[in-house]
Protein backbone atom coordinates (compact mmCIF):
# COMPACT_ATOMS: atom_id res chain seq x y z
CA UNK A 1 0.00 0.00 0.00
CA UNK A 2 1.18 3.55 -0.59
CA UNK A 3 3.22 5.11 2.05
CA UNK A 4 1.06 8.45 0.75
CA UNK A 5 -0.54 10.50 3.33
CA UNK A 6 -4.39 10.62 2.70
CA UNK A 7 -3.92 14.54 2.33
CA UNK A 8 -1.17 13.74 -0.49
CA UNK A 9 -3.78 11.02 -1.70
CA UNK A 10 -6.55 13.37 -1.69
CA UNK A 11 -4.67 16.04 -3.26
CA UNK A 12 -3.72 13.40 -6.08
CA UNK A 13 -7.71 12.45 -6.89
CA UNK A 14 -8.27 15.96 -7.71
CA UNK A 15 -5.66 16.23 -10.20
CA UNK A 16 -7.21 13.29 -11.67
CA UNK A 17 -4.83 10.25 -10.40
CA UNK A 18 -7.56 7.60 -10.13
CA UNK A 19 -4.71 5.27 -8.40
CA UNK A 20 -4.82 8.15 -5.48
CA UNK A 21 -8.67 7.22 -5.58
CA UNK A 22 -8.27 3.41 -4.92
CA UNK A 23 -5.53 3.84 -2.48
CA UNK A 24 -8.00 5.44 -0.10
CA UNK A 25 -10.44 2.78 -0.53
CA UNK A 26 -8.65 0.19 0.26
CA UNK A 27 -7.31 2.17 2.94
CA UNK A 28 -10.55 3.00 4.99
CA UNK A 29 -13.01 0.48 3.74
CA UNK A 30 -12.93 -2.10 6.85
CA UNK A 31 -13.74 0.81 8.64
CA UNK A 32 -16.64 2.39 6.84
CA UNK A 33 -17.68 -1.23 6.15
CA UNK A 34 -17.76 -1.65 10.06
CA UNK A 35 -19.54 1.49 10.79
CA UNK A 36 -22.12 0.65 8.40
CA UNK A 37 -22.71 -2.68 9.68
CA UNK A 38 -22.55 -1.92 13.29
CA UNK A 39 -25.85 1.17 12.27
CA UNK A 40 -27.60 -1.00 9.65
CA UNK A 41 -26.79 -4.78 10.46
CA UNK A 42 -25.76 -7.64 9.06
CA UNK A 43 -27.82 -8.23 5.87
CA UNK A 44 -28.35 -4.48 5.20
CA UNK A 45 -27.00 -3.23 2.05
CA UNK A 46 -24.61 -1.69 3.87
CA UNK A 47 -22.02 -2.31 1.22
CA UNK A 48 -23.69 -0.12 -0.83
CA UNK A 49 -24.24 3.07 1.83
CA UNK A 50 -20.06 2.72 1.89
CA UNK A 51 -20.11 2.41 -2.19
CA UNK A 52 -22.57 5.79 -1.64
CA UNK A 53 -20.16 7.10 0.36
CA UNK A 54 -16.97 6.98 -1.22
CA UNK A 55 -18.65 8.59 -4.49
CA UNK A 56 -19.06 11.49 -2.66
CA UNK A 57 -15.47 11.09 -1.72
CA UNK A 58 -14.84 10.91 -5.30
CA UNK A 59 -17.11 13.76 -6.29
CA UNK A 60 -16.56 16.39 -3.43
CA UNK A 61 -13.83 15.37 -1.90
CA UNK A 62 -13.43 17.49 1.57
CA UNK A 63 -10.54 19.95 1.50
CA UNK A 64 -8.31 19.39 4.67
CA UNK A 65 -7.86 22.20 7.53
CA UNK A 66 -4.40 23.55 6.75
CA UNK A 67 -3.23 23.12 10.05
CA UNK A 68 -3.22 18.74 9.50
CA UNK A 69 -1.85 19.34 6.60
CA UNK A 70 1.87 17.54 6.53
CA UNK A 71 1.01 15.86 9.80
CA UNK A 72 -0.08 12.08 7.87
CA UNK A 73 -1.95 10.65 11.55
CA UNK A 74 -3.81 14.12 11.91
CA UNK A 75 -4.68 13.95 8.12
CA UNK A 76 -5.60 10.64 8.50
CA UNK A 77 -7.62 11.05 11.60
CA UNK A 78 -9.34 14.17 9.34
CA UNK A 79 -10.64 12.47 6.94
CA UNK A 80 -11.62 9.58 8.71
CA UNK A 81 -13.87 11.73 10.83
CA UNK A 82 -15.19 13.04 7.53
CA UNK A 83 -15.82 9.84 5.85
CA UNK A 84 -17.22 8.37 9.07
CA UNK A 85 -19.88 11.30 9.27
CA UNK A 86 -21.01 10.55 5.44
CA UNK A 87 -21.49 6.70 6.33
CA UNK A 88 -23.54 7.81 9.61
CA UNK A 89 -25.44 10.30 7.65
CA UNK A 90 -26.04 7.84 4.65
CA UNK A 91 -26.99 4.93 7.61
CA UNK A 92 -29.22 7.71 8.88
CA UNK A 93 -31.09 8.00 5.27
CA UNK A 94 -31.46 4.76 4.44
CA UNK A 95 -33.18 3.67 7.50
CA UNK A 96 -35.51 6.74 7.71
CA UNK A 97 -36.63 5.90 3.99
CA UNK A 98 -36.99 2.52 4.37
CA UNK A 99 -37.25 1.60 7.64
CA UNK A 100 -35.11 -1.61 6.89
CA UNK A 101 -34.02 -1.86 10.50
CA UNK A 102 -37.30 -1.59 12.01
CA UNK A 103 -38.95 -4.21 9.70
CA UNK A 104 -36.09 -6.46 10.43
CA UNK A 105 -36.24 -6.16 14.20
CA UNK A 106 -39.79 -6.96 14.02
CA UNK A 107 -39.27 -9.75 12.45
CA UNK A 108 -36.23 -11.23 14.15
CA UNK A 109 -38.43 -10.46 17.85
CA UNK A 110 -41.48 -12.39 15.98
CA UNK A 111 -39.11 -14.66 15.07
CA UNK A 112 -37.93 -15.59 18.88
CA UNK A 113 -41.03 -15.43 19.82
CA UNK A 114 -42.06 -18.21 17.75
CA UNK A 115 -39.03 -20.25 18.23
CA UNK A 116 -38.28 -19.75 21.82
CA UNK A 117 -35.86 -17.31 21.20
CA UNK A 118 -32.51 -18.60 20.09
CA UNK A 119 -32.98 -20.96 17.06
CA UNK A 120 -32.61 -18.77 14.17
CA UNK A 121 -28.99 -18.11 15.07
CA UNK A 122 -25.67 -20.39 14.03
CA UNK A 123 -25.33 -22.11 16.86
CA UNK A 124 -21.74 -22.73 16.52
CA UNK A 125 -21.04 -19.40 15.03
CA UNK A 126 -19.41 -17.32 18.00
CA UNK A 127 -19.04 -14.14 15.29
CA UNK A 128 -22.96 -15.25 14.48
CA UNK A 129 -23.87 -14.96 18.60
CA UNK A 130 -21.75 -11.40 18.80
CA UNK A 131 -23.25 -10.24 15.92
CA UNK A 132 -26.62 -11.37 17.06
CA UNK A 133 -25.96 -9.59 21.00
CA UNK A 134 -24.86 -6.28 19.26
CA UNK A 135 -27.86 -6.42 16.95
CA UNK A 136 -30.05 -6.58 19.57
CA UNK A 137 -28.24 -3.12 21.34
CA UNK A 138 -30.39 -0.06 20.71
CA UNK A 139 -28.69 2.19 17.68
CA UNK A 140 -26.71 4.78 19.37
CA UNK A 141 -24.98 2.36 21.36
CA UNK A 142 -24.61 -0.22 18.72
CA UNK A 143 -22.49 2.39 16.28
CA UNK A 144 -20.24 3.90 19.50
CA UNK A 145 -19.59 0.60 20.80
CA UNK A 146 -18.78 -0.64 16.95
CA UNK A 147 -16.48 2.65 16.27
CA UNK A 148 -14.43 2.27 19.67
CA UNK A 149 -13.79 -1.46 19.61
CA UNK A 150 -13.34 -2.03 15.87
CA UNK A 151 -12.58 0.86 14.45
CA UNK A 152 -10.57 1.89 17.10
CA UNK A 153 -11.56 5.52 17.45
CA UNK A 154 -11.39 7.66 20.57
CA UNK A 155 -14.30 8.55 22.46
CA UNK A 156 -13.33 12.26 21.32
CA UNK A 157 -13.42 11.32 17.68
CA UNK A 158 -16.46 9.47 18.20
CA UNK A 159 -18.05 12.23 19.75
CA UNK A 160 -16.88 14.55 16.31
CA UNK A 161 -17.98 11.58 14.17
CA UNK A 162 -21.59 11.32 16.00
CA UNK A 163 -22.42 14.92 17.20
CA UNK A 164 -22.70 13.81 20.71
CA UNK A 165 -20.64 15.31 23.64
CA UNK A 166 -17.99 12.81 24.97
CA UNK A 167 -19.98 12.05 28.44
CA UNK A 168 -22.67 10.47 26.68
CA UNK A 169 -19.80 8.42 24.41
CA UNK A 170 -18.84 7.02 27.57
CA UNK A 171 -22.12 6.48 28.99
CA UNK A 172 -23.47 5.11 25.72
CA UNK A 173 -20.59 2.25 25.59
CA UNK A 174 -20.61 1.45 29.19
CA UNK A 175 -24.35 0.49 28.91
CA UNK A 176 -23.94 -1.09 25.34
CA UNK A 177 -20.88 -2.92 27.14
CA UNK A 178 -22.69 -4.31 30.36
CA UNK A 179 -25.62 -5.14 27.62
CA UNK A 180 -23.41 -7.25 25.67
CA UNK A 181 -21.00 -8.64 28.83
CA UNK A 182 -24.42 -9.66 30.54
CA UNK A 183 -25.76 -11.14 26.87
CA UNK A 184 -22.40 -12.94 25.99
CA UNK A 185 -22.14 -14.29 29.62
CA UNK A 186 -22.12 -18.20 28.79
CA UNK A 187 -19.64 -17.52 25.91
CA UNK A 188 -17.59 -15.69 28.09
CA UNK A 189 -17.66 -18.00 30.72
CA UNK A 190 -17.16 -20.97 28.02
CA UNK A 191 -14.44 -19.39 26.77
CA UNK A 192 -12.72 -19.08 30.37
CA UNK A 193 -13.36 -23.25 30.72
CA UNK A 194 -11.50 -23.38 27.70
CA UNK A 195 -8.68 -20.90 28.26
CA UNK A 196 -8.33 -23.31 31.86
CA UNK A 197 -8.41 -26.74 30.07
CA UNK A 198 -7.05 -25.98 26.70
CA UNK A 199 -9.69 -27.73 24.16
CA UNK A 200 -12.84 -27.77 25.70
CA UNK A 201 -16.82 -27.80 24.70
CA UNK A 202 -18.34 -24.19 25.38
CA UNK A 203 -21.52 -24.28 27.00
CA UNK A 204 -23.35 -21.12 25.04
CA UNK A 205 -26.67 -22.18 26.50
CA UNK A 206 -27.88 -22.06 22.76
CA UNK A 207 -25.97 -25.66 22.54
CA UNK A 208 -22.64 -26.39 22.02
CA UNK A 209 -19.80 -24.96 20.53
CA UNK A 210 -16.55 -26.27 19.96
CA UNK A 211 -13.88 -23.46 20.94
CA UNK A 212 -9.84 -23.98 20.38
CA UNK A 213 -7.52 -22.14 22.56
CA UNK A 214 -4.53 -21.14 20.57
CA UNK B 1 -26.61 7.76 38.00
CA UNK B 2 -25.97 5.46 40.71
CA UNK B 3 -22.12 5.30 42.01
CA UNK B 4 -22.26 1.30 40.23
CA UNK B 5 -23.48 3.33 37.21
CA UNK B 6 -20.68 5.58 37.32
CA UNK B 7 -18.03 2.66 38.23
CA UNK B 8 -18.60 0.31 35.72
CA UNK B 9 -18.15 3.39 33.16
CA UNK B 10 -15.07 4.62 34.59
CA UNK B 11 -13.93 0.27 34.05
CA UNK B 12 -14.72 0.77 30.83
CA UNK B 13 -13.20 4.14 29.82
CA UNK B 14 -10.10 2.68 31.78
CA UNK B 15 -9.75 -0.56 29.89
CA UNK B 16 -10.63 1.15 26.66
CA UNK B 17 -7.38 3.61 27.65
CA UNK B 18 -9.54 6.57 28.19
CA UNK B 19 -9.55 7.62 31.57
CA UNK B 20 -7.24 10.88 32.58
CA UNK B 21 -4.46 10.60 35.26
CA UNK B 22 -6.64 11.33 38.18
CA UNK B 23 -9.62 8.88 36.79
CA UNK B 24 -6.47 6.54 36.61
CA UNK B 25 -5.76 6.80 39.85
CA UNK B 26 -9.23 6.31 41.37
CA UNK B 27 -9.88 3.60 39.28
CA UNK B 28 -6.87 1.67 40.57
CA UNK B 29 -7.46 2.39 44.16
CA UNK B 30 -10.93 1.12 43.94
CA UNK B 31 -9.60 -1.72 42.22
CA UNK B 32 -7.05 -2.47 44.89
CA UNK B 33 -9.66 -2.46 47.90
CA UNK B 34 -12.52 -4.27 45.93
CA UNK B 35 -12.46 -8.05 44.01
CA UNK B 36 -16.15 -7.41 42.94
CA UNK B 37 -14.39 -4.80 40.86
CA UNK B 38 -11.71 -6.74 39.19
CA UNK B 39 -14.00 -9.18 38.43
CA UNK B 40 -16.03 -6.67 36.38
CA UNK B 41 -13.30 -5.01 35.23
CA UNK B 42 -12.41 -8.47 34.08
CA UNK B 43 -15.44 -9.47 32.31
CA UNK B 44 -14.96 -6.02 30.33
CA UNK B 45 -12.17 -6.87 28.92
CA UNK B 46 -13.29 -10.42 28.00
CA UNK B 47 -15.99 -8.86 26.50
CA UNK B 48 -14.15 -6.25 24.34
CA UNK B 49 -11.36 -8.59 23.78
CA UNK B 50 -14.50 -11.36 22.56
CA UNK B 51 -16.16 -8.64 20.16
CA UNK B 52 -13.16 -7.67 18.34
CA UNK B 53 -12.01 -10.97 17.96
CA UNK B 54 -15.16 -11.70 16.63
CA UNK B 55 -16.15 -8.52 14.36
CA UNK B 56 -12.80 -6.80 14.59
CA UNK B 57 -11.77 -9.01 11.37
CA UNK B 58 -11.01 -6.31 7.85
CA UNK B 59 -13.82 -6.37 5.48
CA UNK B 60 -13.92 -5.20 2.56
CA UNK B 61 -16.55 -4.65 -0.03
CA UNK B 62 -16.90 -7.31 -2.71
CA UNK B 63 -14.63 -7.69 -6.00
CA UNK B 64 -18.05 -6.25 -7.93
CA UNK B 65 -19.25 -3.59 -5.44
CA UNK B 66 -15.26 -2.44 -5.91
CA UNK B 67 -15.07 -2.77 -9.62
CA UNK B 68 -18.51 -1.47 -9.75
CA UNK B 69 -17.45 1.85 -7.95
CA UNK B 70 -14.05 2.65 -9.36
CA UNK B 71 -15.40 2.91 -13.06
CA UNK B 72 -18.64 5.19 -11.64
CA UNK B 73 -15.98 7.12 -10.36
CA UNK B 74 -15.01 10.07 -12.76
CA UNK B 75 -10.98 10.24 -13.06
CA UNK B 76 -11.36 14.08 -14.50
CA UNK B 77 -9.17 16.58 -12.46
CA UNK B 78 -11.28 18.66 -9.88
CA UNK B 79 -11.71 21.88 -11.69
CA UNK B 80 -11.33 24.75 -8.81
CA UNK B 81 -14.63 26.79 -9.20
CA UNK B 82 -12.88 29.92 -9.01
CA UNK B 83 -11.25 29.22 -12.02
CA UNK B 84 -13.54 27.76 -13.90
CA UNK B 85 -15.69 30.22 -13.53
CA UNK B 86 -12.80 33.12 -14.52
CA UNK B 87 -12.88 30.77 -17.82
CA UNK B 88 -16.64 30.82 -17.92
CA UNK B 89 -16.21 34.77 -17.47
CA UNK B 90 -13.38 35.17 -19.94
CA UNK B 91 -15.33 33.10 -22.67
CA UNK B 92 -18.63 35.43 -22.08
CA UNK B 93 -16.49 38.21 -22.52
CA UNK B 94 -14.87 36.83 -26.11
CA UNK B 95 -18.65 36.07 -27.25
CA UNK B 96 -19.36 39.77 -26.21
CA UNK B 97 -16.87 41.67 -27.95
CA UNK B 98 -16.68 39.52 -31.13
CA UNK B 99 -21.15 39.14 -31.06
CA UNK B 100 -20.41 43.18 -31.56
CA UNK B 101 -17.57 43.31 -34.02
CA UNK B 102 -20.07 41.03 -35.90
CA UNK B 103 -23.17 43.32 -35.86
CA UNK B 104 -20.52 46.35 -36.57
Amino acid sequence: MSSDSDGQLLRRWKSGDQTAFSMLVQRHQSALLRHARAILGAGSPYEDVVQDVFLKLAESPPDLPAEVLGDAERERVQLLSWLHKVTRNACMDTIRTETRRRRREQEVAEGEAAEGGHATVEEHDTRALVERELSKLPVDQREVVALRLMGERSYKEIAEITGKNVGTVGWLISVGLKALGEGLEPLLEGRKGATRNGSVRIETGLGLAQGEVS
Amino acid sequence: MTMEQRMHELLCAYALGEVDAAQRIEVERALASSPELRQELEKIEDTIGLVRESLGGGETMSAEAEKALMSAVNPEPRKNPWHSNGWMRMAAGFLVVGGGAISC
